[in-house]
């Protein structure tokens, strides 16, 4: 019984389509995942199903629910649809609720919007279904505010308003992208509960392949606002036809696939454009040889602790932490938010002050460092950060941001500090051409290429990368990390690696260290730990990791 | 090894002098310019002198277009003279509030913690009293002039620009590239300067509008009560000397208002303009 | 919540009374020259014991917090010019500016509030067009001008309203008729006083609402099914409101000042013709006397505005 069938779906913004000629259907009780990179028109897609796309959108084709064009149904008869029929939860569920309402009439809102109940027993059904979305001690929190909860409860409370009516289907963008990995499990398994609970169909908006293939029935893959294969999600990993799939498969990090950056280098998807066909293909080489890191230890802290003064009083961000980055060698640190995996970077880096604890740097003392000692240490530890976005200085060119560091510690001449800038470009990947265009002429994975060559133009040995392909598409993902590989065989640093993502750390890692509340849990080769975890706080990670 | 994920896209143009908003508010600032450069050589008397006969209405006499008052000073010569004192006065208080007010605001932005604390406290004060009473105290106790008027101005409205810069400078004081540009061991002054202040330069160039437009109705207002310089005609005396024939002559204030206004409505307009072309996100 | 916003009013005042204090001592000759100019060529010995008396030779220090002193005992000195304390001339002209100051405010918020809504409602549509143009004349004109030309038009050739003052002269009038007739002087006042500030929270409006519009929250809310109407005011309005209210604080001092302008065009017996009369007579004691008053005013005025954003804003009592 088909309840959602979108026929030959069109959406124009301006000359650029958004999303061109996509089929779908989904039957009641099913789940289908809408998957692609950013900007494929999954998004577009299924705000379009809501019509809640900006008026500048134009829309083709029809999306019928239960036969029903919600194409043509006036403004009034679409309000009735929403939130009734259909009800959607969005990616930030920081932002997603209204900060000046208490969550209670938030939800009594939603239920009285498409129910003819008084508020008394409207708030009665707004607990019920706060129980329903399993949030702890719901009695005494219905008149809390959005900003008392965690992000994991905000979900809760945006899927408690979303089924406040028991919809036919509920739409999820990128429900727990925001949400750390152990979260992002129990909500998925809540939508899950809920689905089977009340029969309604589920339309999941992802671009985790692994999410995709653990909770839903059929997987629709999408490229630049086309459909390009529809295939059984537990069939994702395997049968995929389409290169673009493969590519996609083969681009997405998995933890029980052991591939390391010291034997290979992850596929990455080619795409070239043909007069308006696409046409993909799938690039594999293997990694050059590289020196096997020796024992020696190029950065270590020992007991290092960070306490930060706040408003509500002293913060310890970092406790008694002890790591070693192995010399030429990798360090992966692996970490939910708030672990003080960012801290430790920062303090690496003399961004934030010790507060007690030491740094060595080749055996030297590097804790405080003032003056010359300071200096040295700048040259010789460099950073690359997370947002490409908000990493490169907006106002200045990419040659600018590039030849500062040496004009500032080298004091090399012009021509000389141009010649640096082309040949760390060419590192890098980019043109040459690039040194005179400003930042946002780039895209994501250009900028992190960018980022990385301001933090290696003065040939650091140790570099500290904080989570710097987290805010990437799996398939840029792939081509940084093994940019990254590359340069670490060519320039021999040494680097810490940040990330929450475990099969990122597991490619790129030597060793990889597990931190929790400002402490080391963990510490193992980058074998080892996920194959003889010694914690259940490691064990969870890895259980949730893996779908 | 050349692999680009994207190739580099072509550069959009921007063609800012098509734009008629952006044109018109120029061209009446030039105009109102050209009218204070030009004042001395049109009309080289004193425009306070008397030139014919009172109570001319606008267009009775071609070499008055615009009459004359009670003692037979001609509107026009005042009007052209007054241009000098509006214009100079609202861009020099606005230089004045930008440089001390970015300063004290950049100062807390970036340093934080007890020197904020201690700059915002005096910034509040400022701010707590107000701006045209401060304005007319400080006139009141030295002799009025044309430098003391824009220093007074100046000093009672820097508290606006301080909270704006500062509250940029914070935001800045914590993004990325910053953090980047202290990992690579930039000095403070490189960092500040080169780094953050590029990026406050939008709003602060807003706030300049805003600042100009304050000042010159600020000065107006100051020469409307009589507390300026006796010897300087503005458009704000002009509309004070005009006030007692309100009920019957009511061009003599009228005028010199309109030209307020216009001049004023240019200032606005260029920064309503000017923020939507700097302002990145308004413009997507 | 309101003893903190006490709490933190009090070193400004200090602060202000500081800065009046430099002020006073900035000002060229004292208030003894001053005296003895009123009286007329009084002896130099005079002069020095008189200033011995009023200990002006007094270190700095301890003449500031004689200073300081005096004012928070609600002694701000003895007004030559109008020959009683400082204090008591202005608290008999305070509450006639206090009653312009926030019948302005009031209409200023009211309207500026209604008509930013719409903006930002209609926002690049005609409607919003036509209104911005309307706002951006009222930003740009000042305000004693606007009152000028009301009285031109509204009292002068239209005799709708009277040409000044606060209530029909010799009158007598009690009840109803007394409040109607000093409705019928407050209105061009007001008005003309409220122009600039319709302008301000007009644009604040309109920039807050089309900020909260874009958030994610209203996405949420339209996915509800929620009527547009319901959209704008309980998730939109609601939210825009904060900005706007604080803000709103921050003008409040300039309103008062605007007062002292605004005053002296309509003949409204309040503090700005205090002020002028002062500067007449450059009693320079009334005036800091009046910026000091004026001040109180802004930071009660603020400290209720800080209690009403913690109302409007969950996050901030937190």
């Amino acid at each position: 019984m088909t309840l959602l069938k979108i026929e030959n779906l069109g959406v124009r913004f301006g000359d650029h389509d958004a999303v061109a000629g996509l089929d779908l259907s989904l039957a009641k009780g099913e789940a289908v995942a809408l998957v692609g990179e950013s900007g494929c028109g999954k998004s577009t897609t299924a705000l379009s199903v809501m019509r809640l796309l900006p008026p500048a959108a134009r829309l083709r084709g029809r999306v019928l629910l239960d036969g029903t064009d919600l194409l043509s149904l006036s403004e009034p008869q679409m309000r009735r649809v929403r939130g009734n029929r259909i009800s959607m939860i969005f990616q930030e569920p920081m932002t997603s609720l209204n900060p000046v309402h208490s969550i209670g009439a938030q939800i009594v809102e939603a239920i009285r919007q498409h129910a003819d109940i008084d508020k008394p027993a409207a708030r009665k059904r707004a607990l019920e279904l706060l129980d329903m979305v399993h949030m702890p001690d719901s009695a005494r929190r219905i008149d809390d505010f959005p900003h008392e909860f965690s992000g994991g409860q905000r979900q809760r409370v945006m899927i408690a308003m979303a089924i406040a009516s028991r919809p036919e289907l509920m739409i999820a963008d990128e429900p727990t992208t925001a949400l750390d990995a152990t979260i992002q499990h129990q909500i998925l398994s809540l939508l899950d509960e809920l689905r089977r609970e009340l029969g309604m169909g589920l339309l999941l908006i992802s671009h985790d392949l692994s999410v995709v293939s653990r909770w839903t029935d059929r997987a629709v893959i999408m490229h630049h606002g086309q459909h390009m294969e529809e295939l059984a999600a537990k069939d994702l990993f395997t049968s995929g036809h389409h290169p673009y799939t493969r590519g996609l498969v083969s681009a997405s990090l998995r933890l029980d696939r052991d591939q390391h950056y010291r034997s290979s280098r992850l596929p990455e998807i080619r795409v070239t454009r043909d007069a308006g066909d696409y046409a993909f293909s799938v690039v594999r080489r293997p990694a050059p040889v590289a020196a096997v890191p020796d024992d020696g230890i190029a950065l270590r802290t020992h007991d290092l602790t960070v306490t930060y003064k706040t408003a509500r009083g002293p913060v310890t961000a970092l406790d008694g932490v002890s790591v070693a980055i192995p010399k030429g060698g990798t360090l992966g640190l692996v970490g939910e938010s708030g672990s003080g995996k960012s801290t430790l970077a920062r303090a690496l880096t003399q961004l934030v002050t010790a507060t007690s604890g030491r740094i060595e740097l080749d055996g030297q003392d590097v804790t405080h460092p003032r003056g010359a000692a300071l200096r040295d240490l700048r040259r010789r530890v460099q950073m690359v950060f997370q947002d490409p976005y908000a990493s490169l200085n907006p106002r200045h060119s990419v040659g600018y941001i590039l030849e500062t560091p040496l004009a500032v510690h080298d004091g090399l001449g012009s021509a000389e500090r141009a010649k640096k800038v082309r040949q760390v470009l060419d590192q890098v990947g980019l043109p040459a051409a690039a040194a005179d265009r400003m930042p946002h002429e780039f895209s994501g994975g250009q900028r992190q290429r960018i980022g990385i060559a301001r933090a290696l133009v003065m040939r650091p040995s140790v570099l500290i990368c904080d989570e710097p392909v987290s805010a990437l598409d799996v398939s840029v993902q792939a081509t940084i990390l093994n940019l990254l590989s590359d340069l670490k065989a060519e320039l021999g640093f040494s680097c810490l690696f940040i990330s929450h993502d475990l099969a990122v750390v597991q490619f790129v890692s030597d060793r990889v260290v597990v931190m929790r509340n400002a402490r080391v849990v963990e510490e193992n080769d980058h074998l080892s730990i996920w194959r003889r975890p010694q914690t259940d706080y490691t064990r969870g990670l890895i259980a949730a990791a893996s779908g | 090894m050349t692999v680009i994920d994207h190739p580099l896209r072509a550069r959009p143009k921007r063609r800012p002098l098509r734009d008629p908003f952006l044109l018109l508010p120029l061209l009446v600032l030039l105009a109102v310019a050209v009218m204070a450069i030009s004042a001395p050589w049109l009309f080289p008397g004193d425009p306070l002198d008397m030139v014919a006969m009172p109570y001319l209405w606008p267009l009775d006499d071609p070499a008055f277009p615009l009459g004359t008052d009670s003692l037979g000073r001609d509107l026009t010569a005042g009007l052209f003279h007054g241009a000098r004192a509006t214009l100079l006065v609202g861009i020099s208080s606005a230089a004045l509030c930008l440089g001390f007010g970015t300063l004290i605001g950049a100062a807390a932005g970036y340093l934080g913690g007890r020197t904020d604390l201690i700059l915002m406290r005096v910034t509040e004060i400022f701010q707590t009293m107000p701006t045209m009473l401060l304005v007319i105290v400080l006139l009141a106790i030295s002799d009025p002039s044309l430098t003391l008027i824009v220093v007074a101005i100046g000093l009672a409205s820097w508290p606006m620009v301080a909270r704006l810069a500062r509250a940029e400078f914070i935001t800045l004081r914590h993004r990325d590239f910053v953090l980047a540009a202290r990992a690579l061991g930039y000095g403070p002054f490189r960092i500040v300067f080169i780094e953050i202040l590029p990026n406050a330069l939008p709003t602060l160039i807003v706030a300049t509008s805003v600042l100009i437009a304050n000042g010159i109705l600020i000065e107006s207002a100051v020469s409307f009560l009589n507390l300026g310089d006796a010897n300087t005609v503005t458009w704000g005396s002009l509309i004070g000397a005009g006030r007692t024939q309100i009920r019957t002559e009511w061009y003599l204030s009228a005028i010199p208002g309109i030209a307020i206004i216009l001049t004023v409505l240019a200032v606005n307009f260029l920064g309503d303009r000017l923020t939507r072309i700097l302002n990145p996100r308004l413009r997507a | 919540m309101i003893r903190r916003a006490a709490l933190h009013a009090i070193p400004t005042m200090v602060g202000v009374v500081i800065v009046s204090f430099l002020m006073l001592h900035l000002m060229p000759g004292d208030a003894v020259d001053a005296l003895a100019g009123i009286s007329g060529g009084a002896s130099a010995e005079t002069v020095a014991a008189m200033r011995s008396a009023y200990g002006l030779d007094d270190p700095l220090g301890v003449q500031l917090a004689r200073y300081a002193a005096g004012v928070f005992t609600l002694d701000f000195g003895h007004s030559i010019s109008y020959g009683a304390p400082v204090f008591d001339v202005i608290v008999d002209r305070l509450p006639a500016t206090l009653l312009l100051a926030a019948t302005a405010f009031t209409i200023a918020l009211v309207i500026g509030v209604a008509a930013g809504w719409a903006m930002a409602v209609f926002a690049d549509r005609w409607q919003d067009r036509t209104l911005s143009a309307g706002v951006l004349f009222l930003y740009s004109a000042p305000s004693f001008w606007v009152g000028l030309m009301a009285i031109v038009v509204f009292s002068a050739k239209l005799n709708l309203f009277p040409l000044g003052g606060a209530e029909t002269i010799g009158a007598d009038l009690t009840g109803w008729a007394l409040v109607a007739d000093r409705l019928h002087h407050l209105i061009l006042p007001a008005s003309a006083l409220a122009a600039f500030f319709v302008a301000i929270y007009a644009r604040l409006t309109r920039a807050a609402m089309l900020e909260v519009l874009h958030q994610d929250f209203i996405r949420t809310a339209r996915a509800k099914g929620l009527h547009p109407l319901r959209l704008q005011f309980r998730h939109g309005l609601r939210n825009a409101l904060i900005p706007v209210v604080t803000m709103a604080g921050l003008h409040f001092g300039n309103l008062v000042g605007g007062a002292v302008v605004v005053e002296t065009v309509f003949n409204w017996p309040g503090l700005g013709r205090l002020t002028m009369g002062a500067l007449a007579s450059r009693d320079i004691s009334v005036l800091l006397g009046i910026l000091l008053m004026t001040s109180v005013v802004v930071i009660a005025a603020n400290i209720l505005i800080d209690w009403l954003v913690a109302r409007l804003d969950p996050r901030v009592s937190a």
